[in-house]
């Protein structure tokens, strides 16, 4: 027999790597790295963005009457932070991951589209324009919350419009995505790499991409509706002309709430893979953590109407949604159980992913215990629309899913970068974000406990000493975000070199390729057992 | 967890007579029927709920469940397309000889191993360079379903090959 002789490092040769440097690299790339890369800075910008917006708020909410921001500015504000932070930053960091992490998680050479990626990407920066731009439209951006009810969003001016093109640019985006990445992980997995051999990241995705394609049409298709109620004579949400306000309600969440276990399930990846590794032990009970990815992702189907309980619906009706969004305690349980068991007698230590990982573990825990709560039809229709249902979904997605991203940013970027990150900045991102994380939020139990509305720019005196605190603690956390940026930079600048492994408990594929990885990932397939 | 192991590409196979003969062809992890399995799933999914939505009066679900889902076959059955295709060189005493299948289409090219150039052609940004077999104006490309370095690697392997210089004795399935 002849052979093409190879090894290890031949595998990974990089002679050849005809690709153009300067702005051209990123605006032609077809490459998962690169992409991956984009998708991170326009959702690290975006983050930014959507966090000036949620100071402004906070400020204007630090003490009781109208001081910076007028009430429609406000809720302006209120939308365009709701829809930047889950179209623009949670959800393209969630895709900078799959597109960085899942072909080097599954041996492949790269995603399965290449042009279909490079396009997934570059819609993004238009629909954030136009997401950002319709603050300068006549009337101003939308203001009906992110949620985008009628009658008020049919009522709005031309800020609208371009919010609507925006979310379709974005949905397209995302299903584009979804489809090459789901493409991927089913056909381009390695030899021997069965699916119950995937690392729990790529089951993660799997099935969140599965859940985006299930659900992104019902998104555009309700603002479609919502367009031509404007603008071409329809009245399907129009209650003026025979339509039915509530059957928007209906269709937004059953986009809506999918969409929450869309955000949390890439981040329930990253906490499974970086748990085991500082634990230093296998993921305890992997089947059942795929089982319960896939039960969230098909009981998540059957819950949305637990956000509509006070809009009126049969007693049949709502126990039968209290008790589906019960039933999803069962399975977010078991993956908790699994977390702690995992790290239960390991040979556990805290860096800085580590520190991410179980800060997401512990709040994520709070936000589903809220969630319960909220689950209870009498206690719902007392708490709808308070601060309690603020502060709980800030508890699972920046603690939940923003937390997970940043133990993920820290795991991988010695990886993505080939050099280490500075462990002591690290560590004070961590904690001065877990400290003001909690001090912003909790206090908004109590506030909605005590009955304050959301999506109001002044309230009652007596909620003040906690809006104060609540605004000192957002001030913390905005500010603590410029360490992650520092740390980042200061990686990529001068890090020290980091070695193809630096985390002795990490055992998935990508760390058997050097640090930085090679531009073309796995060149000759890898073999697993 | 997963343990790696660097080997050849999948479907690499050398014929048992000729001095030098490798078959290549994509790897699919999943099978027709899984892929198609699993497309049917999505659209029983998407176009239930586009249709539960539809009889509610919301029926603009519909349309772009649809177009999602179009899409979607465009990608698996691309992906399909491509994944039957195969290619295969052999050399054999004097002659060169590639054969391949691409949709469904079969060619076969015979070069005088004497004459033959082997060449890597560089393309554009974002598409591995191809390796070219030239003789006599008659020209074919091969390796499609290598990955970039696989097919430098073959290149400088066929040069040896047809200059007649003698293979290391590890086989191609050794790895």
């Amino acid at each position: 027999m002849s052979s093409i002789p190879h090894d290890h490092a031949a595998g990974h040769e990089h002679a050849h790597e005809h690709h153009p440097g300067g702005i051209m690299r990123w605006i032609m790339t077809t490459n998962h790295k690169d992409i991956g890369t984009l998708y991170l800075w326009f959702s690290f910008t975006m983050f930014i963005a959507g966090g000036i917006m949620a100071l402004t708020i906070r400020a204007e909410l630090f003490q009781p009457g109208l001081q910076l921001v007028e009430p429609e500015f406000f809720n302006q504000l209120n939308t365009v932070h709701g829809l930047i932070m889950i179209f623009g930053a949670i959800m393209p960091a969630a895709v900078g991951f799959a597109n960085w992490q899942v072909p080097m998680m599954i041996g492949a050479p790269d995603m399965a589209f290449g042009r279909l990626n490079n396009w997934s990407f570059w819609l993004l920066p238009f629909a954030g324009v136009l997401l950002l731009g319709s603050f300068l439209a006549p009337g101003g951006a939308p203001s009906a919350g992110w949620t985008l009810y009628p009658p008020l969003s049919v009522q709005a001016g031309m800020g609208m419009d371009m919010t609507i093109f925006a979310i379709h640019i974005m949905g397209a985006s995302s299903i584009m995505g979804s489809i090459n990445i789901i493409t991927t992980i089913l056909n381009m997995r390695a030899p021997g790499m069965t699916l119950m051999k995937m690392p729990l990241f790529v089951w993660t995705w799997l099935i969140t991409a599965y859940m985006l394609i299930a659900v992104m049409p019902v998104l555009a298709g309700s603002v479609t509706m919502l367009l031509t109620d404007r603008h071409f004579g329809t009245s399907f949400f129009n209650a003026a002309g025979g339509g039915d306000p509530v059957l928007f309600q209906h269709v937004f969440w059953f986009f809506g709430h999918p969409e929450v276990y869309i955000m949390i399930l890439p981040a329930f990846g990253i906490a499974s893979t970086v748990i085991p590794a500082f634990a230093r032990k296998p993921l305890f009970g992997y089947a059942s953590m795929v089982y319960a990815t896939a039960s969230i992702a098909i009981l998540s189907f059957l819950v949305w109407a637990h956000h509509m309980f006070t809009v009126g619906m049969p007693a049949a009706g709502q126990l039968f949604f209290m008790y589906a969004t019960m039933l999803i305690a069962v399975p977010t349980g078991v993956k908790v159980f699994n977390w702690l068991a995992t790290m239960w007698k390991g040979s556990m230590t805290f860096e800085t992913p580590m520190l991410f990982a179980i800060g997401f573990l512990f709040l994520f825990t709070i936000g589903g215990f809220t969630g319960l709560v909220l689950a209870i039809v009498p206690v719902d229709i007392s708490l709808h629309d308070t601060y309690y249902v603020v502060a709980h979904f800030h508890y699972v997605l920046v603690a939940g899913s923003l937390f997970a991203f940043f133990a993920g940013i820290y795991y991988w970027l010695p990886k993505w970068t080939g050099r280490m990150y500075d462990e002591t900045l690290g560590k004070w991102h961590f904690w001065l974000s877990f400290i003001f994380f909690n001090v912003t939020f909790f206090p908004m139990h109590f506030l909605g406990l005590a009955g304050m509305p959301r999506r109001v720019p002044d309230y009652a005196t007596q909620f003040t000493d906690w809006n104060m605190v609540a605004s000192i603690g957002a001030f913390g956390f905005g500010l603590s975000q410029l360490l992650l940026l520092i740390a980042v930079l200061k990686t990529i600048r001068s890090g020290p070199p980091a070695p193809a492994r630096p985390w002795e408990g990490a055992d998935t594929l990508e760390w058997t390729l050097p640090s930085p990885p090679p531009y073309h990932t796995f060149e000759t397939p890898p073999v697993v057992k | 967890m997963p343990s790696a192991e660097i080997s050849l590409p999948v479907g690499t196979e050398l014929g048992a007579e000729a001095e030098f003969s490798l078959t290549s062809r994509r790897h699919d992890a999943i099978g027709p029927r899984g892929r198609w399995g699993l497309f049917a799933s999505l659209c029983a999914l998407s176009l239930g709920f586009a249709l539960m939505f539809a009889a509610r009066g919301a029926w603009l679900v519909l349309p772009y469940s649809a177009l999602e889902m179009g899409v979607l076959f465009w990608a698996f059955h691309r992906f399909e397309r491509r994944i039957v295709d195969w290619e295969r060189i052999t050399v054999c005493g004097d002659r060169v000889i590639v054969e391949s299948e691409r949709s469904g289409v079969a060619a076969r090219c015979v070069f005088n191993r004497q004459w033959l150039r082997v060449e890597l052609e560089e393309r554009g940004f974002g598409r591995p360079p191809v390796l070219a077999l030239r003789y006599a104006g008659q020209s074919t490309t091969f390796g499609e379903a290598l990955p970039a370095a696989e097919r430098i690697r073959l290149g400088r392997e066929l040069r040896r090959v047809l200059a007649g210089i003698r293979l290391p004795a590890r086989g191609l399935g050794d790895g």
